[in-house]
């Protein structure tokens, strides 16, 4: 089993959504984590 | 540290796709420290051949009946860090080992499982499936790991460590899906699952509509098993995975009407064709074109070849979407009311059409 066959497509804008949502969270603290002394 | 990897290959009748698993087993750059094929049950050479192979072979009394059978079989036989199970109509990457390995650096992981591509693209079915993986493994999985909730590590290519799986009573025997079964309440019991883009395997998928229904119907209703054992407990121990299983099970749900729609407005409502199809196919190319040219890209495929299997998607969505609902109220609705014993026997077709690995 490999999961994941779309059937349709509205999946694949929440997908995109909450990964966006994820990287950005990343860079944000990549950004903190770069200002601290 | 290093960890110590040892393969276990189920084969049941398997004689035809086992040297080219366990020549790919054996070529790894980073080698396994043990080789286990389980000879379960075969009327055919499988044993013999695995034998010439030079690897340990496990023969139980009789046909265990199910994949998690035969892998939980070969367990006590392993005494590495890792177990790695591999079936024995896929093929690995040279450094498929060599790049799974390092996931299990984090002691919360447990299970990790790389990127699967299909060997052939003969029939319209094996070019189908070829587009869902593209698909599934160069958006949704990379998605679910980034933020750690991978529906599933596939069985056909999965690293385990071994103690958390002894530890959790081994393979489970209780759904027909067991690498999603495994990939779920290891994640519920708050260890990690990860996939690994970088690690490649090559899986044999079906080549005709007889093992493809087979395939899809095992599949499907492994999934809602799942779903029933595991879906409230992963709603409050991991949301993100319930998501993402929520999401599934809304366009099993909505599929027939989005189908149905072109056929509505041309017929039921009098627009002109082709506008309708122009709006109807666009917005599905506009939402799966992107993550497929990507995975085209990263996987160094020809563009060309994937546009032109594109069209066959649409036969492996619609027998997935037959075997979904299918699978659906069965398993959901029939199952709790104790109008069917749901699917329990472990069925794998391409045992019943050998000559289709030549």
């Amino acid at each position: 089993m490999h999961g994941g066959l779309p059937i349709i497509g509205f999946s694949t804008l929440v997908y995109g959504a909450v990964g966006l949502i994820a990287l950005a969270g990343r860079a944000i603290n990549l950004v903190k984590r770069g200002r601290r002394p | 540290m290093t960890l110590t990897v040892t393969v276990i290959v189920p084969a049941h009748n398997e004689e035809l796709g086992l040297p080219a698993t366990l020549e790919s087993v054996l070529r790894q750059t980073v080698p396994a420290d043990e080789i286990i094929v389980i000879d379960d049950g075969s009327a055919d050479r499988t044993g013999e051949v695995a034998r010439a192979y030079g690897v340990t072979v496990l023969t139980p009394p009789r046909n265990l009946g199910s994949k998690a059978k035969a892998q939980n079989y070969a367990l006590p036989h392993c005494a590495t860090d890792l177990v790695l199970a591999v079936d024995a109509d896929t093929v690995l990457a040279p450094d498929y080992v060599e790049r799974i390995v390092p996931a299990f650096a984090d002691p919360a992981v447990v299970v990790a499982a790389g990127s699967v591509q299909t060997r052939f693209t003969r029939t319209v079915w094996e070019r189908g499936r070829s587009i869902e993986y593209l698909f599934g493994f160069h958006w949704h999985r990379p998605i679910q790991n980034i933020v750690r909730s991978p529906v599933v590590c596939s069985g056909c290519c999965s690293a385990f460590r071994l103690e958390a799986l002894v530890a959790g009573g081994g393979f489970p025997e209780r759904t027909v899906v067991e690498d999603m079964d495994l990939t779920w309440s290891q994640q519920i019991a708050g260890r990690r699952a990860v996939y690994v883009g970088t690690a490649v395997a090559w899986a044999a998928d079906p080549e005709t509509l007889t093992y493809l229904r087979k395939q899809v119907w095992r599949w499907m209703a492994g999934f809602f098993q799942n779903v029933r054992l595991h879906l409230a407990r992963l709603v409050t121990r991991k949301p993100l995975l319930a998501l993402w299983i929520v999401l599934a099970v809304l366009e099993i749900l909505t599929a027939p009407l989005w189908w149905a729609t072109p056929f509505v407005v041309t017929l039921g409502l009098g627009r002109p064709v082709g506008p309708t199809l122009a709006w109807w196919f666009g917005s599905e190319l506009a939402l799966s074109l992107p993550p497929l040219l990507y995975g085209a890209r990263r996987r160094h495929l020809p563009v060309r070849q994937v546009l032109i299997n594109l069209p066959c998607v649409y036969l492996t969505k619609a027998v997935n979407l037959y075997y979904a609902w299918k699978a659906m109220v069965v398993e959901l609705v029939l199952v709790p009311l104790g109008r069917s014993p749901g699917l329990t026997v472990y069925e794998k077709g391409r045992a019943n059409s050998p000559a289709a690995m030549r």
